[in-house]
């Protein structure tokens, strides 16, 4: 009876669709879209390479990001020092992962379509964070990026030794057979800390991916229902989620990294 | 039983991943509003807090979602 009052379109699957092949890689209409993202931020790295003291509104909007983040880190890391030191990395992870979430939801940007060889019409662009190889890349670079400055404050050996503990066996034997016994329980513990380390890449990709994924199967959803008023509130409850998503994918990165620090403040 | 009938079965079952988030979110708003009942000077920063932590939880139940979508 209120068939008029909905939209009807076929949701979207799971992987990205492919457009064309480039060499030995292929290029899906998320590629393009990163392609874009990227496009966009060395616009505007060039736009923001002129500071006046005497901001403009532009300037005051990349100062006020500038400051929300730093405070972001400040709160999480304790210091405005290492805030410093985190933010290069993490800032840009943020940044980007905000333009994925949000861009999207401009009404008609997704709209433009790509026909292929065969006839078959996809859309051009997916929003990047949309695509799990997108985010499974982003994680898989941040807690990578993390082993490294692990590394560097520890020393390599250092780094290791708190993965595969022999050094407990080897001092609890020394003393008893009991502490011994504690320590081969050390080792193992040290093991499974392996193990956390890539169920962090897990968690953290499918985090970010389920959520815009399933946004964006949402969506389709209720315009099938009702396609008049009751999206409005989606698309804004949309905006909330995408920031929210980037907020928690950069505070566990830089969680992760002041976990390091922490422990070389300890004397481990 | 095909093997159809199994994956809508299978479906079904995923949805009770909401059950868990629910208990977890609920909890933790609550807890959340309690602070700052107690303390209304520290609103702002619990609020976000609790956002950040409610979108933590929610990873879950989008774990199921995509258990959901991956059943065909």
């Amino acid at each position: 009876m209120l068939e008029f009052l909905s939209a009807h379109e076929d949701l979207p699957s799971i992987n990205a669709e492919e457009l064309f092949h480039v060499g030995p890689f292929t290029v899906a209409n998320s590629t393009v879209f990163t392609v874009f993202a990227i496009v966009s931020f060395i616009v505007l790295a060039v736009l923001a390479r002129k500071f006046k003291l005497i901001p403009t509104k532009f300037q005051h909007v990349l100062e006020m990001m500038y400051e929300y983040l730093l405070d972001l880190f400040t709160n999480i890391v304790g210091t405005k020092d290492k805030a410093k030191k985190v933010l290069p990395y993490a800032g840009s992870v943020f940044l980007y992962i905000l333009f994925s979430n949000l861009v999207p939801m401009i009404p008609g940007i997704m709209s433009f379509t790509y026909t292929d060889h065969e006839g078959v019409v996809v859309p051009l662009l997916r929003g990047g964070t949309a695509d799990f190889n997108t985010t499974f890349g982003l994680a898989l670079a941040a807690v990578v990026t993390v082993q490294i400055l692990a590394i560097s404050e520890r020393g390599l050996f250092g780094h290791l030794g708190h993965f595969i503990q022999v050094k407990p066996i080897i001092t609890g034997f020394r003393k008893s057979i009991g502490e011994g016994l504690i320590g081969i329980v050390h080792f193992f513990v040290g093991l499974i800390e392996i193990v956390g380390e890539l169920a962090k890449v897990i968690s953290l990709s499918l985090r970010l991916f389920g959520n815009m994924f399933a946004h964006e199967v949402l969506t389709i959803i209720i315009m099938g229902a009702i396609a008049v008023g009751i999206p409005v509130i989606w698309m804004g409850m949309g905006v909330l989620v995408g920031v929210v998503q980037a907020i928690v994918f950069t505070s566990l990165i830089t969680v992760y990294y002041s976990l390091i620090l922490n422990k070389e403040g300890e004397g481990h | 039983m095909d093997a159809a009938a199994a994956i809508y079965i299978a479906k079904g079952l995923c949805i009770l991943a909401m059950v868990g988030t629910a208990i977890g979110q609920g909890y933790l708003i609550g807890k959340g509003l309690e602070a700052m009942g107690r303390n209304p000077d520290t609103e702002a920063s619990i609020f976000t807090k609790m956002i950040v932590f409610v979108a933590m939880t929610e990873t879950t139940a989008i774990f199921a979602f995509v258990a959901f979508f991956l059943l065909k």
